[in-house]
């Protein structure tokens, strides 16, 4: 009986043990390598929000700008993608579009660029060095190239897509090279994800 | 001025950094007996380049661009453990047993229970076989790709990276160059036989950055560049930092031992 007793507890201990351990992700896992998610910016509909507006969704983050020829677009593109894959559990995510150049993306130009990506997509910007803090609190940064004769500027930024889950926690890092697959594959997974 | 502001501010390292230039400034003025010559000035400058550099390269904008630049990162690995420490250690090489004089009776009110375990592994890493391992072996940690791309993205990581490399320098180029030479005879082969040991697998690692066909570190192209530059330019560039510049201060301290050598045995021969 103790014999069996033990085993029992053994594989209790070992069951608990592997419940514990972090699931195995697609894209970079930052859990614990980036700070929680904060910041202070204005939406597209003129209205200050902070990151406990977003608190119970799963929140994606990219900073871009609405000029961009090729990056932003193609990356706001796939991420209409996976959402699309998601279907119902799409409700349940929020894609934060940060500009970095928010000389030129007004509040109207935003909105009008990510409706056409779909409701899930937001854009935010700030006047003064906030986005430059907030930027600087992920680790990314961003430049201006000159300004031709007609005044248009290329801006570099992060090709980088932050992925915060519903308690506003770093958790993935997406980059360029990611697929729409494992992109869908660990999102799905972070939503269903039990609350802990 | 806007340069000169550190990117991301520390206390810790603005505390330990001023309080070692004080703590030399004052061994300085305590050591009346020191004659006042080119070489003692020699001295100071030397120390206080080396403090300089550090502060410039660890908390002005410097900073900011070894985050977002490979090559300026490999700069800044570069003053942080070879020529700083150097600089630093030939300043205070002269003055050494008079810091040893003021400051043990001071670390020896330190209770044993702390004490004792920094004193053991300061005579670890003081050993000629472990120093230039560790000394390559840093290097090699964190450059290793995962490490180096976490070390990147967490400001804690990334402030103990920096903050290893420079004790390790300081480490190994005080054993180097200090006097803890244990016979003069033993102690000269053994320094020749540590340059060697760190010499080649800083050339190795440096070549394999260069000529690497494809990008080893995209954490440059995840967080951006400070200034638009191809990704390869970059590591190309951030591979000839690890391999010559850090090679050449090997010849360095080549030089800078036989200097001892050749000191030493004047002295003998007198």
């Amino acid at each position: 009986m103790k014999i069996i007793n033990g085993l029992f507890i053994a594989v209790l201990a070992f069951m608990f043990i592997a419940c514990s351990e972090v699931e195995p992700t697609r894209l970079t896992n930052i859990q614990g390598l980036l700070p929680n998610l904060e910041f202070k910016l204005t939406n597209e509909d003129n209205r200050t929000v902070t990151e406990k507006d977003y608190l119970g969704q799963t929140v994606v983050v990219f900073f871009g700008f609405t000029n961009c020829p090729d990056v932003c677009p193609s990356t706001l593109h796939e991420l209409a993608e996976v959402l699309n894959k998601l279907g119902d559990l799409a409700e349940q995510v929020t894609v934060l579009f940060i500009s970095v150049d928010p000389k030129r993306d007004s509040l109207t130009k935003l909105k009008r660029y990510t409706d056409v990506f779909g409701p899930a997509f937001i854009g935010l910007t700030a006047e003064g060095d906030l986005i430059k803090q907030m930027s600087k609190r992920y680790r990314v940064t961003f430049g201006y190239g000159a300004a031709d004769n007609s005044g248009n500027y290329d801006v570099s930024h992060s090709g980088a897509v932050f992925v915060f889950d519903k308690h506003g926690r770093a958790r993935l890092l997406a980059t360029q090279k990611s697929s729409v697959e494992d992109v869908f594959w660990d999102l799905r997974q972070l939503i269903n994800e039990r609350a802990t | 001025m806007e340069y000169l502001m550190p990117w991301e501010f520390s206390p810790l390292f603005l505390v330990i950094w001023l309080l070692i230039a004080a703590l030399y400034a004052r061994i300085l003025l305590l050591d009346k007996s020191v004659i006042k010559n080119a070489t003692f000035y020699g001295r100071i400058v030397s120390f206080y380049i080396g403090w300089l550099s550090v502060y410039i390269v660890w908390h002005t904008y410097f900073d900011y661009l070894s985050q977002y630049m490979f090559w300026v990162h490999r700069l800044q690995h570069l003053v942080l453990h070879h020529i700083a420490p150097l600089l630093m250690v030939l300043g205070g090489v002269g003055v050494a047993h008079k810091i040893r004089e003021v400051y043990l009776p001071v670390w020896r009110i330190i209770p044993s229970f702390i004490r004792r375990p920094c004193e053991l592994c300061y005579e670890l890493l003081q050993n000629w076989l472990v120093a230039p391992l560790v000394f390559v072996g840093l290097i090699y940690l964190w450059l290793w790709p995962n490490i180096h791309f976490s070390a990147m993205l967490n400001k804690n990581l990334y402030f103990l990276m920096n903050f290893t490399m420079l004790l390790d320098g300081l480490l190994f180029w005080w054993l180097l160059l200090g006097f803890g030479w244990k016979g003069e005879e033993r102690g000269f082969k053994a320094r020749i036989i540590m340059l060697l040991v760190v010499l080649l697998p800083q050339q190795l690692l440096g070549a394999y950055i260069t000529f690497s066909s494809s990008v080893i570190y995209d954490v440059y192209d995840v967080c951006g560049r400070a200034w638009p530059i191809s990704p390869m330019a970059d590591q190309r560039y951030g591979g000839i930092v690890t391999w010559i510049p850090a090679s050449m201060m090997s010849v360095v301290g080549f030089l800078l031992v036989l200097r001892r050598r050749l000191n030493y045995q004047k002295k003998i021969c007198l």
